[in-house]
């Protein structure tokens, strides 16, 4: 062939490959994972450079890892070679193309890897050679140098292939996240589902209300029709609607009011039936504008029926309890009037079945979960004449007692005002009870130091007998306290110093 | 004169376990001891030399079946009192007496007696 022939040969083989590059190119850009990539760039490097056979290499740390190849006979397909001491290593070590005339000629080549190979000559670039992610190889089974023409292309392969990559890492975080998204989204729903909790979402910006399946159903709303706010709120009972709107709208007025917990009672909308609903959310502000009012609702009837169920058997069991007493009251009573037993004795009988039916009024009110030792004194003040009343002084913090420390206290406390106005600082016209009390340590190790002292009234003596009110201070009192009770009778009245641990019971917080 | 038989008494009632004790000191009881809790009645149903004992079933909302099986170990007879009716705990396996609140001193001796204990 004559030089001409050889340059039309060229050049007609040049706007071949090119015409192949650009399908290439078009393929690479609508690939989308790295197997997809490597797939067509190891037969387009064979097949642009005329090539024996054709490698993808892909960096993996300290080594090169021959991902796939396209051969007339097996080359390294699934080994790893340390990147110094291997070509593709070089090449994307050095950031540079590499072209070798004769493989067993050249200091860079392993030639015992390609001792058993048809390799003779061979071409390698860097796929971005910035900071190389892989390599291109083509290899001849003749000893040539790879022309300047084969070098572009496999250059340009490189360099689409490089931007391919990216794209497909791109698309793969993409997915990942989208996949996390969803899989959060889910377990979400499910657990809304779960708890039969709807979920809703008020766009203040769009004024749009999204209400989920469940919201819908609690409200007996329907599944396909836009929720206005004016159809909600008129299931909710006239009784409740300005508390829901306050907490709403003070939630939605200051990102430092942020929360939302309404309880409230609605009249279904498809069949009326009432129902109690529980909403929870929060609101979301841009500066100081509410942009978006997010959160749950949950049909709490049941729960509602339930507490109001136990609500009326505590109320029942207490009407019960104290009839029952009454009726002890009046028995004793009609027993003792027939037999020659003093009335004193009946009087004081009846005033302690009071007092005690008192203390199960007091706590009654918080349905048996403890009672505050003010009340209890308040009690006592109320049991006393109105001029005695006035003459017991109380004062001390506030502490919560348990029901059966109430109950104690309260008797021992009404079996000390009884004695004081039968025979202490109440019984005369001058006298004064001080009653005060104080907590001392924290928490579990918290005691009560409790101190009843007369003043101004006769002189007291100790009394002879140990009666009813004597076994109360001293016997049952430190017993059902786990405390101690120190009483005197000074010449200016009775002291009674009362020293128990606390329980610690909850704050009652209805 | 023999020496007056010892009771045990298991209440978490003060004023109850004081009325107990009024009734088995006139039935010519000495008492050996009363228990609140169940941890002092176990403690008590160990350690205390005593004839019979007189059992609250619940105890601050805690059985008192522990102190029964003690007792029962150490063949030392009691009897059970409850406040529950018909439907409270089965006591029915320690084959004791079982009187129920509110009771009289009668109820106890009449109980006494069934657990062939009576001073």
């Amino acid at each position: 062939m004559s030089a001409l022939d050889n340059e039309v040969y060229r050049l007609m083989r040049h706007s071949a490959a090119m015409a192949r590059l650009i399908t290439v190119v078009q393929e690479l850009s609508l690939a989308r994972t790295l197997p997809g990539i490597i797939n067509i760039v190891r037969h387009a490097a064979r097949e642009l450079t005329a090539a024996d056979g054709a490698t993808f290499v892909l960096r993996d740390g300290d080594k090169c890892y021959y991902a796939d190849e396209d051969a007339i006979t097996p080359l390294w397909k699934g080994k790893r070679f340390p990147l110094q001491g291997c070509v593709t290593g070089w090449a994307m070590l050095n950031a540079k193309p590499v072209l070798i005339e004769d493989v067993f000629n050249d200091p860079r080549v392993p030639a015992d890897l390609y001792r058993p190979t048809f390799v003779k000559s061979m071409a390698v670039v860097p796929i971005r050679p910035s900071s190389a992610i892989g390599a291109i190889g083509a290899y001849w089974a003749e000893k040539r140098l790879p022309t300047a023409d084969e070098l572009m292309l496999l250059e340009a392969l490189a360099n689409t292939a490089a931007v391919a990559m990216e794209n497909a890492q791109l698309a793969a975080e993409q997915r990942e996240q989208l996949e996390a998204m969803r899989s959060a989204q889910e377990d979400a729903r499910l657990a809304l589902e779960a708890a039969q909790m709807g979920r809703w979402d008020y766009d203040l910006l769009a004024q749009s209300y999204f209400w989920d399946a469940r919201c819908r159903q609690i409200f007996g709303v329907p599944a396909d029709e836009a929720v206005t706010r004016d159809e909600l709120i008129d299931c909710i009972i006239p009784a409740d609607r300005e508390r829901v709107a306050f907490t709403l709208s003070s939630a939605m007025s200051s990102p430092d009011n942020s929360g939302i917990a309404v309880q409230f009672q609605i009249f279904r909308a498809d069949d009326g039936a009432p129902r109690w609903v529980y909403i929870t959310g929060r609101t979301y502000f841009q500066g100081e504008r509410c942009v978006r009012c997010v959160g749950v609702i949950e049909d709490v009837t049941d729960q509602k029926r339930l507490e109001q169920h136990l609500r009326l058997l505590v109320n029942e069991l207490n009407h019960r309890v104290k009839n029952s007493l009454a009726v002890v009251q009046a028995i004793a009573t009609q027993t003792f009037r027939s037999t020659s037993s003093h009335p004193a004795a009946i009087e004081a009988f009846s005033a302690r079945i009071a007092a005690l039916a008192k203390t199960h009024d007091v706590l009654t009110e918080d349905n048996w979960s403890g009672t505050d030792l003010r009340d209890i004194a308040a009690l006592i003040g109320k049991t006393l004449a109105t001029d005695s009343a006035d003459r017991l002084h109380f004062s001390g913090p506030n502490v919560r007692l348990a029901p059966k420390t109430a109950v104690s206290l309260s008797l021992a406390l009404h079996e000390l005002a009884t004695n004081a106005a039968k025979y202490g600082a109440l019984s005369n016209e001058a006298g004064n009870v001080l009653l005060y009390w104080q907590v001392e340590g924290l928490h579990e190790d918290r005691r009560l130091f409790l101190h009843w002292e007369e003043q101004g009234g006769p002189e007291v003596a100790k009394p002879v007998r140990q009666g009813f009110g004597l076994r109360v201070l001293q016997r049952i009192l430190p017993a059902d306290l786990n405390g101690e009770v120190n009483l005197s009778y000074l010449p200016t009245g009775v002291v009674c110093t009362i020293e128990a641990p606390l329980e610690t019971i909850p704050e009652n917080n209805t | 004169m023999t020496q007056p038989r010892r009771a045990l008494i298991v209440e978490d009632e003060m004023m109850i376990a004081l009325t107990i004790e009024d009734i088995l000191t006139e039935l010519g009881y000495e008492i050996a001891g009363i228990a609140t809790t169940l941890d002092k009645a176990l403690q008590a149903a160990t350690e205390l030399a005593i004839d019979v004992a007189i059992l609250d079933v619940n105890l601050n909302g805690r059985y008192s079946l522990p102190v029964a099986d003690r007792l029962h170990a150490r063949g030392v007879p009691f009897i059970f009192q409850t406040g529950y009716g018909a439907q409270g705990i089965d006591v029915s396996r320690f084959n004791a007496p079982v009187i129920s609140k509110p009771f009289t001193a009668e109820d106890v001796r009449k109980a006494l007696l069934a657990a062939n204990v009576l001073a």
